[in-house]
């Protein structure tokens, strides 16, 4: 025994003395014959040494008869032989170290691997196109593409729902390439159910007209919303709570096709969820815009922070869109809203004017309510071929408003009305087709507006002005505007080697019709004040127009070049006057955008233009207007003239290996104006807006950065924004002339991390300073500060719980600090993953918010009531 | 004008050769691994790219392709005989590859690759042996498979393989076999070519004409070949037939300069 144990040490010693030194130990051939349990040959099995680290120092495969040999060179006295082949067991066979001939009988079975799955990258980027993985930006909590398109670097989402890409706005929203919403795309974005998607598609400078891919360059960048496949889907969602008693209903559905998309929904709630941005057009379109309501009901600052803490609604909303698209590429989209809504602010302001005169302080309590239905139709044709592009699209929005203002003003009650129906037709007609070696576009597009407009404020105001400084029961104000608008042109493209050329002609015609008149009613009897606060004009616009467009692209430039000559002759009827102003003015507007590509990932812009701007008809009325209860606004009956000189550059930087997406951008704007307007301001803050003729100019510059990196291996990304401007204009106060400097920086920061699937975290603040100057004197300087925190808890697979804390706070000539606090709790069950939730909104039981606003010569506190502390309880089902 | 010298230098250099594959009986694999090739195809950038390849094993053999060469190949075989070209070319034209040979190992000595010199595909075997592989003793764990190191020389370069005993098939990227498990990653000493394994999937997948009919020949004939036709693509093209009307000399200096930026392959032959 123990000569044993001293043979066994000392052939251990020798061992390690061999392995350090030399190896000289003889070489075993190992021969033998792999085999099945039936005796049959196994060809091609691996046949390897495994020393004790597990680590294989020889290998060999088997001969089509079985059969193979193997040589040791390992001191030991056994050896390990492992045999594998696909199919079968793998065996580990034990065997003494010396030359022999062995069996190896291996076991059939269907081997297991460890599979291994595909992880695409989370960014991807070809050419022009940007592909997010949504399955690398999507958090645990995450219900709908827009909780995912939130998280993505290069990315921004703003309050209204408006997507940003690099800082700037998306041109289109496709789902599987379809345009189906034409703009309004909240309603796919926040329905949508983010389990559906694959990859979320940037495309830079999208053309989506295909006729002038490569020939016209476009700056706009598309989304698509690429889904994992052809599916119906959407998503039902019922809540209740209190108090007092809450309702909130969603249903959704969405199907889509290859060639057919639906989406459907109806919403209800009076849970402070803003339904109307559902129908928000959120990209600009060439449409003519709808002149701006005249009359209002003294308002409330809206507070500066979700709605979803102070919306007090009753809202209900309807919704059918649906797209078409027929073999020979010709789309049909039809699009139907309907939204009837009640909506009530309280509150109150306080005011403080600077006037020539001295400190006026205005103190309001407010109580508000607005009554809203609104419809509205679309139809749409569109053929978008490499031949052909036509489109058709015809639209109708009709809203009624009625507004109840109660206010009282240093304890006088003051009580206001307001009707207002607004009708609205559209149609727009755009062709592109070639003609010989051109190509040929037209457009045409016509609307039609008409919008009466009431107000009654009780008691009368502006004693001085319409009642000789008595006072009266009631002051009405009518107004009735009607205006028929039509844009027209044809152009030709003609491409030359590397530049083409767009020459084009057209006219634009715009024929404004406008009617207002003020009713006193004093002592029951009513009265039809006088010319001066009359209305009757007729202004008519047209503007023929000649221009050459041309555009250069290189691998590395895209230069887009644009002169045009418009010539704008203006008609302006004043039928309570008797008089007639006609005005013609040659205006030549060029403008120039230039693209560098520096590098596959970053890029070089640049603008510059110079245009006309000749104001809007409601700025030549010259009877008196009462806008609002203590507003009362004329102009000089002059049509203004605006110049404006614009330039801009820009660098964009994307890297989709770092993830990282960075944009800069510098601008300046400088506005001369042959109007300048004086605010008369009496000793109850009531306004009187005058316009006087005087050239003027106002200079503006803005700088404007965005930072976007995503850390993919602690999924976190980090968004850092921030811009300066400044603008100096030139005012009169108290009847001197000065130069007014304002001053404005904004830095915002935000991260969003799902580092582990049992944690997520947001954090934004945001942080902004405003600072002004009159000649040399300073003025007031206020800044706000806003922290946003939540946190996402999953504790198991199940269970989900989300914590929100907000804090606000603003400092200058008043300070405040408020905090808000919300809880949501969510329990996912069933083999169809329904949600129920649970939220708890505004915990700390918070009564107003309250905004600051300066500006030069005023000073606003607003006190808004938001909504108090109330629980939830809802089902989402998903489908 | 320059549209159609577009369209005319894709054909040339993408060498998309439609109608190429006859429909064969179909073979069945039983794992597909996916690699990414992450690889520098001019030695003078420091600008990488990217391409995915597929391996589809079974217990007799493996086949070895670009996974846009796979796409592209299902794809015409789906459009055979249908009047849809224009969607096909659109998608050839999305799904490009660099890569175009396809790689068929019926165990690691018999090694076969049919590759494309403008519209004509040659197939070549390797030299048996082609692989002298050298095991080292370290191990690590890469892709989540616990892994061992192995070196070999092959194609003018020095190659670091890790494999993985977890899969037992002697298989891997390119040529590259002949170890006793699934080689996970490859990579050549200047780290210019990189394979990585990002998937496995083990499911019965039935494919039918992943290799084109080809013309058999060397390995030597085949580059030497492959050589003149880089030297003058032009001039091959209009020996076959192709005539170019317009924008000749804007394709032979682009083609010039595309060949200029591709000087480092990931094989060389001499």
């Amino acid at each position: 025994m123990k000569i044993g144990t001293a043979q066994r040490i000392i052939s251990a010693l020798l061992l390690i003395f061999q392995i350090g030194c030399c190896r000289a130990y003889a070489q075993k051939t190992i021969s033998g014959k792999v085999l099945d349990q039936h005796g049959t040959a196994i060809s091609n099995a691996n046949v390897a040494i495994i020393q004790n680290n597990n680590s294989i120092s020889a290998f060999t495969f088997s001969d089509p008869d079985g059969s193979f040999t193997l040589k040791s060179a390992l001191p030991t006295d056994t050896l390990t032989i492992k045999a594998t082949r696909l199919g079968f067991d793998g065996g580990l066979f034990r065997v003494a170290n010396k030359t022999q001939a062995v069996q190896l009988v291996l076991k059939e079975s269907a081997l297991k691997l460890r599979a291994l799955t595909v992880k695409a990258p989370p960014v991807i980027i070809r050419k022009d196109t940007i592909d997010y993985q949504v399955s690398a930006f999507k958090g645990e909590g995450d219900r709908t593409i827009s909780d995912v398109i939130k998280r993505i670097p290069g990315i921004e989402v703003k309050e209204n729902g408006q997507i940003l890409y690099q800082g700037n706005p998306i041109g289109k929203y496709y789902i599987n390439g379809l345009d189906l919403l034409e703009g309004r795309y909240n309603l796919a974005n926040e329905n949508l159910l983010a389990d559906a998607v694959r990859k979320v598609q940037v495309m830079e400078n999208d053309q989506p007209i295909k006729i002038l891919k490569s020939k016209v360059f476009s700056e706009k960048a598309s989304l698509n919303i690429q889904l994992k496949k052809v599916t119906t889907t959407g998503s039902a969602k019922a809540g209740a709570g209190l108090s007092p008693a809450l309702w909130d209903v969603n249903i959704t559905p969405m199907t889509f096709n290859r060639s057919f998309q639906v989406i459907a929904s109806v919403q209800s709630n009076n849970a402070g969820t803003d339904v109307s941005r559902q129908l928000d057009v959120l990209t600009k379109s060439a449409q003519t815009s709808v002149p701006v309501p005249m009359l209002s009901i003294q308002p409330l600052n809206a507070p500066n922070i979700n709605p979803n803490r102070w919306l007090d609604n009753r809202s209900h909303l309807g919704s059918f869109n649906l797209i078409k698209k027929t073999k020979d590429q010709t789309e049909l989209k039809l699009g139907l809203g309907v939204r009837d809504e009640m909506q009530q602010q309280n509150g109150s302001n306080y005011t403080r004017l600077l006037t020539p005169g001295g400190v006026i302080e205005i103190d309001e309590r407010i109580a508000n309510r607005a009554d809203t239905r609104a419809l509205n139709a679309s139809l749409v044709i569109e053929r978008n071929t490499d031949r052909l592009f036509l489109k058709n699209s015809a639209s109708g929005q009709f809203e009624q408003l009625r507004g109840i203002g109660n206010l009282s003003r240093n304890l006088l009650p003051t009580r206001q009305n307001l009707t207002t129906e607004q009708t609205q037709l559209q149609n727009s007609l755009a062709i592109i087709t070639h003609a010989g070696k051109q190509l040929l576009n037209i457009s045409s597009q016509t609307a039609y507006y008409r919008r009466p407009e009431t107000l009654l404020v009780r008691p009368g105001v502006f004693n001085a002005l319409f009642n000789a400084g008595n006072s009266f029961e009631s002051i009405s104000q009518q107004l009735r505007t009607r205006e028929i608008e039509t844009q027209n042109s044809i152009s030709f493209t003609r491409k030359f080697s590397t530049i083409s050329l767009t020459p084009a002609a057209g006219f634009n015609f715009d024929n404004h019709l406008f009617q207002s008149a003020v009713t006193t009613v004093a002592s029951d009897s009513a009265h039809m004040r006088g010319d001066a606060f009359q209305n009757d004009l007729k202004y008519t616009h047209l503007t023929p127009f000649a221009q050459l467009g041309g555009y250069y692209e290189s691998q590395k430039w895209q230069v887009d070049v644009n002169l045009s000559l418009r010539m704008h002759a203006f008609r302006v009827s004043d039928f309570v006057e008797n008089s007639l102003q006609k005005q013609n003015r040659p205006a030549f507007e060029p403008s120039l955008t230039a693209r560098y590509r520096v590098t596959e990932y970053a890029d070089f812009t640049s603008d510059v233009s110079y245009s006309y701007d000749f104001g809007n008809p409601s700025q030549v009325y010259s009877g008196f207007i009462l806008k609002s209860y203590r507003n009362v606004q004329r102009t000089n009956g002059t049509i203004p003239l605006n110049r404006i000189w614009m330039g801009r550059v820009g660098m964009n930087y994307k890297n989709p290996l770092s993830l990282l997406f960075l944009n800069l951008a510098a601008s300046v704007l400088r506005l001369e104006n042959n109007l300048q307007y004086r605010t008369g301001i009496d000793s109850t803050g009531a306004a009187e807006l005058n316009f006087v003729l005087k050239n003027n100019v106002q200079l503006s510059k803005n700088i404007r950065l965005g930072v976007g990196k995503y850390f993919g291996e602690i999924r976190t990304s980090l968004k850092l924004n921030g811009d300066a401007s400044f603008i100096r204009s030139e005012q009169i106060v108290t009847e001197r002339e000065a130069a007014v400097r304002n001053r404005n920086y904004r830095v915002g920061l935000s991260a969003s991390t799902l580092f582990s699937t049992y944690l997520g975290a947001e954090l934004s603040g945001n942080a902004s300073i405003f600072l002004s100057r009159i000649a040399d004197q300073r003025g007031p300087t206020s800044g706000t500060t806003q922290l946003q925190l939540g946190i996402d808890i999953y504790p198991t697979q199940a269970h989900a719980l989300r914590l929100d804390a907000e804090q606000y706070a603003t400092q200058g000539s008043a300070r405040q600090n408020q905090f808000y606090l919300h809880l949501r709790y969510r329990y996912t069950f069933g083999k169809r993953k329904i949600d129920l939730e649970i939220r708890g909104t505004n915990l700390t039981n918070v009564q107003h918010y309250i905004s600051i606003l300066n500006s030069a010569f005023t000073f606003t506190e607003s006190s808004f009531r938001i909504r108090p502390r109330q629980i939830l309880v809802g089902f989402r089902v998903p489908f | 004008m320059l549209r159609f010298a577009c369209a005319a230098l894709i054909m040339l250099v993408s060498r998309f050769a439609l109608g190429q594959i006859k429909g064969s009986s179909p073979v069945s694999y039983d794992i597909t691994c996916s690699y990414q090739l992450t690889f520098f195809p001019d030695s003078s950038s420091a600008v990488s790219k990217t391409e995915s390849f597929l391996l589809f094993i079974n217990q007799e053999q493996s086949i070895f392709k670009s996974r846009n060469r796979y796409l592209n190949d299902s794809a015409i075989l789906a459009t055979e005989r249908s009047r849809n070209r224009q969607d096909l070319m659109s998608f050839l034209q999305a799904h490009r590859t660099d890569f175009q040979f396809n790689i068929v190992k019926h165990g690691c000595n018999a090694v076969r690759t049919t590759d494309q010199i403008y519209h004509d595909y040659f197939s070549y075997p390797e030299t048996p042996g082609h692989l002298q592989w050298v095991l080292a003793q370290d191990t690590a764990t890469i892709a989540g498979y616990r892994a061992q190191r192995a070196t070999t020389e092959f194609g003018g370069r020095k190659w670091e393989a890790w494999f993985t005993e977890a899969v037992p098939v002697s298989e891997g990227p390119y040529k590259f076999c002949g170890l006793p498990g699934l080689i996970i990653r490859v990579t050549d000493s200047k780290e210019q070519y990189d394979f990585v394994l990002n998937g496995l999937t083990q499911s019965r997948r039935e494919l039918t004409g992943q290799v084109p009919k080809s013309a058999q020949t060397e390995k030597s004939t085949f580059f030497k070949k492959q050589l003149e036709y880089r030297a003058n693509p032009v001039g091959i093209a209009e020996q076959s037939g192709v005539v170019f009307t317009s924008g000749r000399s804007e394709i032979v200096q682009r083609v010039q300069q595309k060949n200029k930026s591709e000087n480092n392959p990931i094989e060389f032959f001499h």
